[in-house]
């Protein structure tokens, strides 16, 4: 009946959830500090632009079905291979999928959030940059007041594009065996024999997360609007 | 009280400044004039060692720098001793209008955070932006603006006040505030090396005029010698080009 498994469908999901935030919010966190650091090597020296374009190339032409794969089927028995070898006491098959995809998608989302720190960065004002110097600021002090600032205002809208593509890629861990929200959704059509319904559900919970995303950082980047446009861009915009 | 010798910058093969020499004394007014693209800019950036110059020598008062590779304390030293007021007002965008002066204070001058706030209040007062002093630099007109940036720049009692342009990014109708407060600042005796295309402002403050072209300096005198009494062609024809029409003299 479909009333019945649209009930079914909910209560397997809604468990799903709390993984699902994890995949997100924790490569998120980790990747930021490097995400910065990083961004701003890649808008400024020629090195560091080419080092980091590299990695940036490299993890955003990698299909993350594919480096899914690799981590779930791969990676353990390297890892294991090297435990041995080191006689290491861990046992690598006991780590939960979880971790794997975590560091899968910690890589994609640092290589994602290299390319918005670079962008704005680049977008600060020379002017300003100039200025805080001629005023007898340090470089780090330039760097702290004046660059890092700015770089956080200017990444708000590429950072909302980032996490709610990393919300979107945590659904591949279910490759992994990871019981996340779409993991669980195929449980429920497994358990119901109704997929429409099942995937119907699963779209519409992705469909209000990032919905939700999307207006929680538009409410922090609208705390910036004054100063990016004074008060008539406000009024302009309402 | 400063003192630049053979000051030469290349940008690749161009010769921005080539060989330029000047010195000013405390309490003096020295207006550059010159036309666009010779090296005005570049003069001021240079003595507040905001790049390194090809070739220089950089005296105030007891520091002694070699412009070339003045060396991060030097640097430091020398940019502290003078306020640096710019043509676009170069205020923080993401920093309210006091914020930019207290922040000046505290990160460019170490000054605590107290002692900053107070100053920011007493410099805003001396421009007549205190009823300004929360709004962020998107919400201020360029008078407003560049009056903000007079206050930062005045705020830590500068030994030598660099203007560029300060008048020229501004509508006509909003010079007047901003020259305002320059004049109120040369009757307090501060120093001042100004660039500016406002002859007139220059004929009532400076005491020195200096003519910039190609990086030399082609003319330099007295106020009334330089605008009344060009020596050169090309101090000539400049001043018939920023002249308002109709007008000679002062
Ligand atoms: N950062 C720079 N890189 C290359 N060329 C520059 C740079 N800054 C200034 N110049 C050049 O140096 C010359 C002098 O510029 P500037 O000092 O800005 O002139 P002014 O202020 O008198 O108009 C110009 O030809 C300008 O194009
Ligand atoms: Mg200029």
């Amino acid at each position: 009946m479909a009333a019945n498994a649209f009930v079914t469908t909910i209560r397997e999901i809604i468990p799903g959830l709390p993984l699902t935030l994890v995949l997100t919010a924790v490569p998120l966190v980790l990747a930021l500090v490097p995400g910065v650091l990083l961004g701003y090597l890649r808008s400024r020296g020629r090195l560091a632009y080419y080092l980091t374009g590299a990695y940036v190339t490299l993890f955003r032409s990698l299909p993350v079905v594919l480096q899914i794969l690799f981590a779930y089927s791969w990676l353990p028995s390297l890892l294991a291979g090297l435990a041995a070898a080191r006689g290491w006491t861990v046992d690598v098959f006991a780590i939960s999928p979880v971790w794997y995809a975590i560091a899968v998608l910690f890589f994609n989302t640092l290589a994602a959030l290299i390319e918005v720190y670079r962008s704005a960065f680049s977008a600060v004002p020379a002017r300003e940059v100039e200025a805080a110097r001629a005023a007898g600021f340090a470089e780090s002090r330039v760097f702290i007041q004046v660059r890092l600032p700015q770089a956080f205002m200017f990444a708000l809208p590429n950072l909302a594009s980032a996490t709610v593509n990393l919300v979107r890629m945590s659904a591949l861990a279910y490759l992994m065996t990871v019981p996340e929200m779409t993991g669980r959704a195929r449980m429920a059509a497994g358990l119901t024999f109704d997929t429409i319904t099942a995937y119907g559900v699963l779209l519409l919970a992705y469909v209000a997360l990032c919905f939700l995303i999307d207006s929680a950082y538009d409410l922090i980047y609208g705390r910036f609007m004054r100063r990016l446009h004074g008060t008539a861009g406000v009024r302009g915009l309402t | 009280m400063i003192r630049v010798t053979d000051l030469t910058k290349m940008y690749g093969s161009l010769r921005a400044l080539d060989g330029v020499s000047l010195a000013i004394e405390k309490g003096e007014i020295v207006t550059v004039i010159g036309p666009s693209g010779g090296g005005k800019t570049t003069l001021l950036r240079m003595i507040d060692l905001l790049e390194p110059a090809d070739h220089g020598r950089l005296q105030f008062d007891s520091l002694d720098v070699d412009m070339h590779r003045p060396g991060r304390t030097k640097k430091l030293a020398v940019r502290r001793r003078i306020g640096f007021v710019f043509q676009q007002f170069n205020l923080f965008s993401h920093r309210t209008v006091r914020q930019n002066i207290v922040d000046v204070l505290c990160f460019g001058h170490g000054w605590p955070k107290r002692d900053a706030e107070a100053a920011a209040d007493e410099a805003l007062l001396d421009v007549d932006l205190a009823d300004k002093r929360d709004a962020y630099p998107a919400e201020l007109s360029g008078g407003q603006a560049q009056r903000a940036a007079i206050a930062r720049a005045m705020a830590a009692r500068p030994d030598l006040l660099i203007l560029d342009e300060p008048t020229s990014a501004l509508d006509p109708e909003l010079t007047g505030e901003v020259a305002a407060v320059i004049r109120r600042l040369a009757s307090d005796g501060m120093t001042m090396l100004m660039v500016t295309h406002h002859v007139d402002l220059a004929a009532e403050l400076a005491d020195r005029v200096l003519v910039l072209a190609d990086g030399r300096i082609v003319e330099e005198g007295f106020v009334h010698d330089v605008l009344d009494n060009p020596q050169t062609d090309r101090t000539a024809a400049f001043l018939e080009r920023v002249r308002p029409p109709g007008r000679s003299g002062l």
